[in-house]
């Protein structure tokens, strides 16, 4: 009946579709889980009762994108570091064409927030459900973390050779695991090498922190990082249907 | 609280009816007042003399006209006293505490002292059985106790015994306990014997239930979505001989379904006397509780009469998984209404709710105060079970969207 009535407003709205869940904006949240029920739940993952996705089946909703996450066992992490090693050639040969990391201090999120704004516009611009908002709202959007609630860590910035930042990470900590959330560099910077600097720059953060198990969180289905370790525990989804 | 705690308790009952008491202490389910409790005659499993018992209670609880022959209410507020059992034989006993359902669980005690205003104490002679005392003061007391043949009577007699008393006891422990305070909802279970496992299932507003896995399928029914309690257990009202057989489901601790509500009950939480009635009717109505035996015939055409007078536009749906018969109602929420704050704060799924959004996010999100309605619009949508509200979801559209055609929702 709730979503009857969220369909039969948006038809008057003038809408197709619906879809769905977006909490107004991507940047407060979005996506439903729909596999991994079984595992512990990490800060800023969706989670939601394990019926769901056979509910909004049922409903004649379908997916619309997906994302997933990999648990990182501790074996699985000393082979992402492996291979990270493996990358210092080519991390060099980043830094040496002017490119840099910065630590963002996560302290001072809403600050930091106004740093990478215009990034986060850039970076996601693309993304699933992106809407472009302006400073003042991304801030209120973000909400619990601005209030301390979320311990946000290993948060860095990275900056090209003009010294402007193109791509940041950020992560969380749960007890003694580390949550790699997000990572992005803007579209003009991808290829030089951003993404391998801030997640060996993640993994070093949670090695200083003798963090032995990691997860890959909420990566858009596709191409990943985590893939070299095996298959997600964890997917999400955002379902839509034809109104 | 105790009753959180598992207990182990054989329970063994008597099988003989007992007669009501004075018919002015009746309580006829739909029919008297609420401050009418029914008290049971004697029950040979406690002393005939050094009982109490009386029929006003400051704070009224319910005991339907079901038989139940063991079981035996107190009112220690009524007097003041204690009341001292003297048991002939080797009892089981449970003993509830109704306004904030405690529960003493208790196996083949031969004697306890119940004080009214500290706890249930059991005298030394316990044999060192496993036993909870309620630490604060008890408003009344309900005393169900049961004789076993003898003292070395076997397990599986136990059993059978411990399935007639739910078969009977369950649906009146259930109403008692729904005059407890609604905005407290709390589980307990009960306790549970080696082989029979009862649990007491806080419906929300309708109380408790109380089953075990043995006579479940026989007889014990449940109306409506539960609040699931402290423990696993398996959902009520499945079994080859009741109406509804498609509410069978493992539940685990602390996972919460749709609690069960009744139509104003949210409104009058404060009020007892309003919701021991509403309970009551919500016994009275559930098709399956005209299958207990004892439960008056003439109760539930009289109080689906009184249901219809209370709703006076019934649009009744079946609850999924059970037969009982809810009404659902979807109604748009202004953010700026006093129903927004109960809507923001609608509590996700338990086990969940850390990473839940606040209320206070949602209610900044979604308030008028929220800087998404520059640019965007949204349609808040709860539903109520029964006047109860028992969900939510939220329809958007942002006109900075780059696909105009695709409208939102959320906070589902």
């Amino acid at each position: 009946m709730l979503m009857q009535a969220c369909e039969e407003w948006l038809r008057e709205k003038g809408k197709k579709r619906i879809e769905g869940p977006i909490n107004l904006n991507m940047l407060a949240g979005y996506r439903f889980q729909v596999s991994g029920f079984d595992t512990q739940a990490f800060p800023g993952e969706p989670r939601n009762p394990d019926y769901y996705p056979d509910l909004f089946s049922s409903l004649g909703y379908r997916e619309v994108a997906l994302w997933q996450s990999w648990d990182i066992s501790p074996l699985a992490l000393l082979g992402l570091r492996a291979f990270d090693w493996l990358q210092r050639a080519r991390r060099r040969a980043t830094t040496s064409s002017g490119y840099r990391i910065e630590v963002l201090r996560t302290d001072h999120l809403e600050e930091e927030t106004r740093k990478i704004h215009y990034l986060v516009h850039e970076v996601f611009a693309d993304n699933y459900g992106f809407s472009p908002i302006d400073l003042v709202e991304h801030i209120q959007m973000q909400g619990a973390a601005m209030d301390g609630s979320a311990r946000v860590a290993g948060a860095f910035l990275y900056h090209s050779a003009q010294r402007e930042p193109v791509g940041f990470s950020y992560g969380f900590y749960m007890g003694r695991t580390g949550i790699f959330h997000t990572f992005g560099v803007t579209k003009a910077h991808r290829g030089s090498g951003g993404a391998d600097l801030l997640f060996h720059q993640g993994l070093q953060e949670i090695r200083s922190q003798g963090v032995s198990r990691a997860i890959g969180a909420l990566a858009k289905a596709g191409k990943s990082k985590y893939e070299r370790i095996g298959r997600p525990r964890r997917a999400y989804a955002i379902v839509g249907k034809i109104l | 609280m105790s009753g959180r705690n598992n207990n182990r308790a054989q329970l063994a009952v008597s099988n003989q009816p007992y007669p009501c008491a004075d018919l002015d202490q009746r309580f006829q389910p739909s029919l008297c007042g609420v401050q009418q409790v029914l008290v049971r005659g004697d029950s040979p499993g406690l002393g005939q003399e050094d009982y109490r018992r009386s029929a006003e209670t400051k704070v009224p609880f319910l005991l339907a006209s079901l038989h139940r022959p063991t079981l035996v209410s107190l009112d220690n507020t009524a007097d003041g006293q204690c009341a001292y059992f003297n048991l002939q034989h080797a009892t089981a006993i449970c003993v509830g505490e109704h306004a904030d359902h405690a529960l003493v669980a208790k196996s083949r005690c031969t004697g306890f002292q119940c004080d009214r205003m500290h706890r249930v104490q059991y005298t030394p002679d316990t044999n060192g059985s496993r036993y909870l005392t309620i630490d604060r003061e008890m408003k009344a007391v309900i005393i169900a106790g049961c004789q076993a043949d003898d003292e070395t009577s076997t397990q599986p007699e136990s059993i059978q015994a411990a399935d007639k008393f739910f078969n009977i006891d369950g649906t009146a422990l259930d109403v008692e306990f729904a005059s407890r305070d609604l905005g407290e909802c709390q589980h307990s279970t009960l306790g549970r014997c080696d082989q029979v496992e009862w649990v007491c299932i806080d419906r929300s507003c309708l109380g408790f239930e109380l089953a075990c896995e043995k006579c479940i399928k026989r007889t014990v029914s449940s109306s409506g979505k539960l609040r699931f309690g402290v423990v696993d257990f398996e959902v009520l009202n499945e079994g080859r001989d009741l109406a509804s057989a498609k509410c069978r489901s493992m539940q685990k601790a602390g996972e919460m379904a749709e609690p069960f509500s009744l139509d104003e009950s949210v409104q009058k939480r404060r009020s007892q006397p309003r919701f021991i009635k509403k309970a009551e009717l919500a016994l009275a109505i559930d098709p399956l509780r005209s299958q207990l035996p004892g439960f008056p015939v003439d109760v539930v055409d009289l109080a689906t009469r009184r249901s219809h007078m209370l709703s006076p536009h019934p649009s009744p749906q079946h609850d999924l998984g059970t037969d009982s018969i809810v009404e659902y109602t979807v109604a748009s929420i202004d953010p700026s209404s006093p129903e927004f704050f109960e809507f923001a704060a609608l509590p996700h799924v338990c086990s969940l709710n850390s990473l839940a959004p606040s209320t206070a996010d949602v209610m900044q999100q979604l308030g008028v105060d929220s800087l998404f309605y520059r640019h965007g619009e949204t349609r808040l949508f709860a539903c109520y079970r029964n006047g109860h509200l028992v969900g939510r979801a939220v329809a958007s559209v942002d006109h900075h969207f780059p696909d105009q055609y695709v409208g939102h929702f959320v906070y589902f």
